[in-house]
């Protein structure tokens, strides 16, 4: 295994043995899990001379470098060259920058950049991060060698340099174009807002929505506003529509205003009916697109349609038997449908102005997936699902909390212990 | 008038990080050196205040502008910059500056504490136990406000220093005439009210908390009016604090070595009572900004050293994080305890030190702020660089004076 630090500096020499500059950086095109060398980075203190190509390395060791370059061709005009479209510079792009660790879900600054040798090419593996890095670079080895050594694999990580990010984002298949929604989240919670907008801008747009979803309102809605309107109108059109609520009622109502002007005019109308709920309530928690059946509808066609519509059903594949007034009389939930049961189950019903704290109650109490919210006429107009419950409670949880924010775990900011009033998510 | 709510609404939003540390500095040592520049210079001085809140506006400034452009801390955009070795340096500036302001802060909670007649062997190790537990428990948010209140005392300096009937037009030509401090001690009080007005710790953490916010580079025009807000009331409660030392205490030649010198600037406003609102107020900031410091100097190690640190992480799971801020709380309550600890030179030395470690901080950050790779259209302009040179020079001529005067 080499390491990046100790091949900088290296002396790198020309066929016939002179030498030509000492190694400034690697180059590596991004595209593969694990890229090769590209080219070198020659020149003298900082400044780069001379870009060679790997393919003119002859032998390539910690002490020398040695090329098959003529000192001639090495410093010819021109040698020194822009950057490819996917190339990026180790030392300059990599080395003490911060990545976002995919699987570790965290920040982390890379202390070394890991690379193997295989025949006759040199590929970037992983990078250190942590302490003992930076340790063995200061010279305290003794302190390094008492310090477990953090890895990050070069496909599991997340460039956040100016260069590494742009270039990530611009080459498909690299760290952020591969995960799912959840994953999604923790990165943008974790980068600055314009290159957090930026992953949302390079990905698909259904998996950009479902990071949306799974951040916290406060973040999502920070996001939204960064987007262009275009982008913001669509992704709220993409989420299921009680998180599109909970995170516009983070917004002015002038921001709210423009990105419903680009959504579906029913889509729009319903995220209007949901705000006027206040968001401690079970109509503040609850999704309106729920499937329902009329009493005496066989459980065997039911079984069948909600079997066909099953992506896009929120309620957790709960069916809401209502009345001819749409009145509820009674659910099926998916383990019923399944067993055949001919009758649906009783469940009470929650009032949408009903405080939160007594739907959360509800349903310790109560063996349910979903339960039916009513108007004051006690007619069907949306439902709360045991998840929307989960994520009122676990709300400061959700990835996107400031480090000093953590300091009051009840979400209670130093702003606003200053007595100032603030425009906070729900 | 709707347009005029949505930016009230975003100021609102943005406001803190440059209102907390400002508010901040006026801490046991920020109000025991203006006490002492008042008290030992009357109002001659009083105009270093004021290049120290200009100086403050401008670092504070570009300390929340590099936050928000980067998304990164001070300690960690140098290492990203200039390399790990550089890094260090800048890291362990920060330290130590760190250390010698919780020290001072823990010789606040004793100086406090004694004015009540408790002893410091009982005060700071409670205290430090105390802060420590609230804190890494999450249970800060539950005595934030009542240490915020009781520091708020130190705004009826304000009411102390105009019913001390001052000189005003002394008070003015103090501020505005420039009047070379020749003696040691005068560079020494001005070089301390350099280094709590633009304390190193205030630069990492509004950098670090601007960051943390996430905010968009578009609403950093509202940033800067928190920003001047934060620095502004320092500037205002400091000149105060000079003023009412200036007339109360000057006159008669009376010099600070305890609290309870300081405490008799009050008098005018609280009579009898003066001495218990100074140990009131000087209790509550210390506790607050001991509360604040050591957590601000662990994200900074975490942040240069790589791992991202927080709270919710376990120990075992952060060693580094929860070992900086149990050294920087042992350590600055451990200093106190000497038998003999002079409170009041260790309150105002720890200040020069300050000073001193600023210089390579804004260095750093001036260097940080003229680099387009990293601060895209954000970069310094021309007269904005004048300035934070001029702000370099002036600190690094201060203490290049003391260094002078001092050597044998």
């Amino acid at each position: 295994m080499l390491v990046l630090s100790d091949l900088l500096g290296s002396e790198v020499r020309a066929v016939e043995g002179a030498v030509v500059g000492q190694l400034i950086d690697l180059t590596i095109e991004l595209g593969d899990d694990h890229p090769a060398i590209r080219r070198l980075a020659v020149g003298h203190r900082r400044q780069i001379t001379a870009m060679v190509d790997w393919h003119a390395v002859l032998s390539f060791e910690h002490e020398a470098v040695q090329l098959t370059l003529s000192s001639d061709e090495v410093g010819r005009p021109g040698a020194v060259g822009e950057l490819g479209p996917r190339e990026l510079r180790l030392a300059r792009d990599v080395l003490d920058t911060q990545i976002f660790d995919i699987d570790g879900k965290r920040l982390a600054r890379v202390a070394e950049v890991l690379l193997t040798r295989s025949e006759d090419e040199i590929r970037v593996v992983a990078v250190e991060v942590g302490a003992a890095g930076v340790w063995r670079r200061l010279g305290l080895r003794g302190l390094a060698g008492r310090t477990p050594e953090q890895v990050v694999d070069w496909a599991d990580l997340h460039l956040t340099s100016a260069r590494g990010h742009a270039l990530q984002l611009a080459t498909p298949g690299t760290g952020v174009h591969r995960l799912d929604g959840a994953a999604l989240a923790a990165v943008v919670a974790h980068l600055s807002t314009a290159k957090a907008a930026a992953v949302l801008d390079a990905v698909a747009s259904d998996v950009a929505a479902s990071a949306l979803s799974a951040s916290h309102p406060g973040v999502a809605g920070r996001l939204l506003k960064a987007v262009s309107s275009t982008t913001a109108s669509s992704l709220v059109g993409r989420m299921p529509v009680d998180d599109a609520t909970s995170v516009l009622r983070g917004l002015s109502t002038e921001a709210v205003d423009a990105l419903l002007v680009g959504l579906h005019s029913d889509r729009a109308a319903t995220l209007r009916r949901l705000l006027a709920h206040p968001a401690d309530t079970a109509g503040g928690l609850m999704n309106t697109e729920v499937q329902t059946a009329p009493v005496g509808e066989s459980v065997g066609a039911i079984r069948a349609r909600v079997a066909a519509e099953v992506p896009g059903l929120a309620g957790l594949a709960t069916v809401f038997v209502v009345d001819d007034e749409g009145h509820p009389v009674g659910i099926f939930e998916p383990s019923d449908l399944l067993a055949g049961r001919e009758q649906p189950r009783s469940v009470p019903t929650l009032p949408a102005s009903l405080p939160v704290q007594q739907v959360i109650d509800l349903f310790a109490l109560q063996d349910h997936l979903a339960l039916p919210v009513v108007d004051t006429e006690g007619v069907l107009i949306g439902a709360v699902a045991v998840d929307d419950v989960l994520e009122e409670l676990l709300a400061e949880r959700l990835p996107g909390q400031g480090r000093y924010a953590r300091m009051h775990r009840r979400g209670q900011s130093l702003r606003s212990r200053l007595g100032i009033r603030l425009a906070r998510p729900r | 008038m709707t347009a005029r709510r949505g930016r009230l609404a975003v100021l609102a939003a943005v406001v803190g990080p440059g209102l907390l540390a400002g508010l901040s500095d006026d801490d046991p040592a920020g109000i025991t050196t203006y006490s002492v520049l008042g008290a030992d210079h009357g109002y001659r001085l009083l105009w270093v205040l004021l290049l120290s809140t200009i100086a403050l506006v401008l670092f504070h400034d570009l300390g929340a502008r590099m936050g928000v452009v980067t998304g990164q801390g001070l300690t960690g955009l140098v290492r990203e910059a200039y390399g790990v070795r550089r890094g260090a340096l800048a890291v362990v500036a920060l330290v130590l500056a760190n250390l010698g302001t919780t020290c001072a802060e823990f010789a606040g909670i004793a100086a406090g504490f004694e004015l009540f007649g408790v002893s410091r062997y009982a005060s700071v190790p409670l205290a430090a136990a105390g802060v420590s537990l609230l804190v890494v428990r999450g249970s800060f948010h539950r005595v934030e406000r009542v240490l915020m209140g009781l520091s708020a005392v130190f705004v009826t300096y304000v009411i102390a220093g105009v019913m001390a009937r001052p000189d005003w037009g002394a008070a003015l030509r103090g501020t505005v005439a420039p009047t070379l401090p020749r003696s040691r001690d005068a560079i020494a009080i001005s070089t301390a009210t350099i280094g709590t007005t633009l304390a190193p710790w205030g630069l990492s953490f509004i950098q670090s908390y601007a960051a943390d916010k996430r905010l968009r580079a578009d609403e950093l025009r509202y940033e800067r009016i928190d920003v001047v807000m934060g620095a502004c009331l320092t500037g205002v409660i400091g000149f105060f604090i000079v003023v009412a030392c200036a007339s109360t205490l000057h006159p008669g030649g009376v010099s600070i070595d305890d609290a309870a010198d300081a405490a008799r600037a009050l008098e005018p406003l609280a009579g009898d009572l003066a001495g218990k609102l100074f140990g009131v107020g000087l209790i509550g900031a210390a506790l607050l900004a001991a509360s604040i410091l050591p957590l601000s100097t662990a994200y900074s190690v975490s942040e240069f050293v790589g791992r991202e640190a927080a709270l919710d992480d376990r120990p075992r799971e952060a060693p580094l994080f929860y070992g900086t801020y149990g050294v920087i709380i042992v350590l600055g309550a451990g200093l106190i305890l000497v038998p003999g600890a002079p409170l009041v030179s260790i309150l105002v030395l720890t200040q020069i030190l300050n000073a001193v470690l600023l210089l390579p901080l804004l260095a750093f950050m001036y260097r940080i702020s003229r680099n387009r790779s990293l601060m895209g259209d954000h970069v310094a302009s021309r007269s904005a660089s004048a300035g934070y040179l001029v702000a370099i020079g002036f600190i690094a001529a201060c203490v290049l004076s003391l260094a002078v005067l001092t050597a044998p």
